[in-house]
């Protein structure tokens, strides 16, 4: 196109957008240029043209179409799980915590380790070194234990203050009416003894409470030795000599010491009236049994006191100096412990019944409720008679009992020198003759508990038949970490139950109170 | 339409009435797929051209804020749908240039395939009619993109230069300037100069 035409003036005439001089004067330019013309006429032409063109209708309903897409992508919004805000990407790895947690983690096991081990250290005694020493050449790891547990309770008695035995005694002191009583049923039980040609007894021959493990389980120094001492069966392997002394009927004097710790106190030792092979025989446990014997008939008080081992090994373990008796240092560690712990014996439990099969039962059903398993032990031991009254059992043809199997120590026992003098009393206690025999012998049980359990064992035995007496008690004069563990670990328990007359009551005898 | 229906159905479609918006699109689906076709130059491209910018009007409704008229509006998201649709088939020439009137094999249509006459002109009419638009849509392709959008929103949409410059975004000027190359480049293409 030539450059003397104004496009925007063309373009105004092809849109037919001009004013009418405007027009007039464009038309005469494009009369002087044919060519001119003709362009600007070809493009009117196909302006006219395009704008002729007739719409196109479209080949489908676009609209509709429109909104059903629109319609579908709401439904599937609102069911797409897309919807949901994407997850959020993996954090990358990093290795340096994971590093930094896993050294504190080893530096502080490390430091409980270390802790740990320098308490155990610490908390182990001398004493308990020596118990779990190896027992010396021709010793049997029984005396190695009697002899560590006679240096605990020697320790324990030198660290116990000089009040403590006078409060002990107020405490447990016996009233004049019990000891004189006592007294008189010791005269007779002498006089019986000396009756008796029973010098192969090892067992002091008590028929009524002759129990060598401690006097039918529980009562009066029998308890408190099994209290300081733990009434193992180490313990009771060694036979310890107790002489029941008395003392003036005017003046009755309490039982003033644990048996541990008259083992070694100066106190004046009166000869007693019965056999020195019977008194020897009789169990330090035994406070029955050496009340009896002991019999002054004007005994007003019981002191038991412990002779002198009888053993060569014994009587050497006893004068054999112990270098830690008396050393202060040592003394705290042993009060942690008690005699049964040291000495890893179970704690005793003695339960005294009229109704032994009922007491087992409560036993099982303690158990049971606990979900601890007891394990029943051979009620008679190899050295130990069972603690049946040997009245009662000498009575021919009246025993509802069924035939048990006697070993050699029972048939000796129901000899015929048994059966006469039993039968020569059996006037006195007629009512025993048929009622125990009817009942259940004694029960040795086993299981492991801890104080609680064993608190709530004691509760549920505990009638008004029934005594039950701890023959120790491992945590009771503990510190309060040793209270601890002893509660959460469960130690190994022994219950005796011990079948007793109905004519006996269970709370006439004399009770030592536990530290 | 009037501006007046326009604005009330708008508010309609925008608080959620379905008769209203089927009412909207419907008025102006016509009138978008002839914006599309022209561009384009396919029957099947420019209906989903088509569909496309209704579903953007659609999605847009609620931020239409009448600053402009709803119809230049609409044209100007159609104009862009199409301009990008020509870029991405760039090099797809696909109209046909010896396809018979009102379709093709392909289902393409022509310019002329649209045009009709109601008062039913004569045969020899009709075929220079249709040879002439074919060949007029064949210029039009082979335009410039930003050309043909000045010619088809000109000759097509009949909308005027501000109209124009507001749907392209463009100044008035270079609306007049753009449309005045695109008329000479479509005359050059009809009838080519000979080349003595």
């Amino acid at each position: 196109m030539d450059d003397r035409y104004d496009p925007n003036l063309i373009l105004a005439y092809v849109e037919d957008e001009l004013l009418a001089a405007d027009r007039a004067r464009v038309e005469a330019m494009l009369a002087e240029d044919p060519a001119f013309a003709a362009l600007v006429a070809d493009m009117q032409r196909n302006r006219e043209t395009l704008r002729g063109a007739t719409p196109i209708e479209p080949p489908a309903d676009l609209a509709e179409g429109a909104m059903a897409a629109i319609e579908r992508q709401m439904l599937l919004e609102d069911t797409s799980p897309g919807v949901s805000p994407p997850p959020p990407p993996p954090k990358p790895f990093r290795i340096a915590p994971y590093l930094t947690y896993g050294g504190i983690a080893a530096v502080l096991a490390i430091t409980a380790t270390v802790v740990f081990q320098s308490l155990q250290s610490d908390q182990q005694p001398a004493s308990t070194i020596a118990m779990s020493e190896t027992p010396l050449p021709g010793q049997s790891l029984a005396e190695a234990t009697l002899e560590a547990q006679r240096k605990a309770m020697r320790e324990f008695d030198a660290e116990t203050p000089a009040a403590e035995p006078e409060v002990l005694a107020a405490d447990t002191a016996v009233p004049a009416e019990e000891a004189l009583a006592m007294a008189e049923l010791a005269e007779r039980t002498s006089l019986r003894s000396k009756e008796r040609d029973d010098p192969a007894s090892g067992f002091g021959g008590d028929p009524f409470g002759g129990d060598p493990y401690g006097g039918r389980g529980f009562g009066g120094a029998g308890d408190v030795a099994d209290a300081f001492g733990g009434a193992s069966a180490t313990a009771r392997d060694e036979p310890k000599r107790l002489d029941a002394k008395t003392a003036a009927a005017s003046t009755p004097e309490p039982i003033t010491q644990p048996p541990a710790l008259l083992s070694t106190a100066p106190l004046p030792v009166m000869p007693a009236t019965a056999g020195e092979n019977e008194l020897s025989d009789a169990s330090p446990l035994a406070e029955s049994v050496t009340a009896e014997r002991g019999g002054e008939a004007a005994t007003a008080s019981l002191v038991l006191t412990l002779s002198e081992p009888e053993t060569p090994l014994a009587r050497a373990a006893a004068q054999e100096t112990d270098p830690v008796y008396g050393e202060k240092e040592h003394l705290t560690s042993l009060q942690a412990q008690t005699f049964a712990q040291v000495a890893r014996n179970p704690i005793m439990l003695n339960v005294a019944t009229r109704s032994p099969e009922r007491s087992l039962q409560q036993v099982n059903d303690w158990a049971f409720s606990n979900r601890i398993q007891v394990a029943s032990l051979p009620a008679d031991f190899s050295d130990v008679p069972l603690a049946v009254p040997a009245e009662v059992v000498s009575v021919e043809d009246t025993s509802p009992r069924p035939a048990l199997p006697m070993d050699q120590d029972m048939a000796w026992k129901l000899g015929v020198d048994e059966k006469r003098e039993a039968a020569q009393h059996l006037d006195e206690q007629p009512a025993v003759q048929y009622e125990v025999p009817a009942q259940l012998g004694r029960q040795r049980l086993q299981l492991k508990a801890n104080a609680q359990q064993l608190g709530e064992l004691v509760a549920a035995l505990s009638e008004p038949d029934v005594r039950v007496e701890p023959a120790s008690e491992p945590w009771s004069f503990s510190p309060a970490w040793m209270e601890w563990q002893s509660i959460l670990q469960p130690a190994e328990v022994e219950i005796i139950i011990e079948p007793v007359r109905a004519s006996e009551r269970s709370d006439d005898r004399p009770r030592l109170q536990l530290p | 339409m009037h501006d007046v229906d326009e604005s009330a159905l708008i508010q309609r479609v925008q608080h959620g009435d379905r008769a209203a918006l089927g009412e909207l699109l419907r008025g102006h689906q016509r009138r978008l797929y002839n914006v599309c076709y022209r561009m384009v130059s396919h029957p099947d491209d420019a209906a989903e051209l088509t569909q496309d910018v209704l579903l953007k009007v659609v999605e847009k409704i609620d931020e239409f804020r009448w600053d402009a008229k709803l119809t230049t509006w609409m044209t100007r998201i159609a104009m862009n749908a199409s301009i990008s649709h020509l870029r991405k088939r760039k090099h797809r020439q696909t109209l046909s240039l010896n396809q018979p009137a009102g379709g093709d094999d392909d289902g393409r249509l022509t310019l002329a395939g649209g045009l009709t006459d109601e008062r039913e002109p004569g045969p020899e009419v009709c075929v220079q009619q249709h040879e002439m638009l074919d060949d007029l849509q064949r210029a039009i392709a082979g335009l410039e993109d930003d050309q043909r959008a000045v010619l088809v929103l000109r000759d097509v949409e009949e909308l005027d230069y501000l109209q124009i410059a507001q749907t392209l975004d463009l100044p008035v000027g270079t609306v007049k300037s753009r449309l005045f190359r695109a008329r000479l480049a479509l005359r050059e293409k009809l009838n080519p100069a000979p080349t003595s």
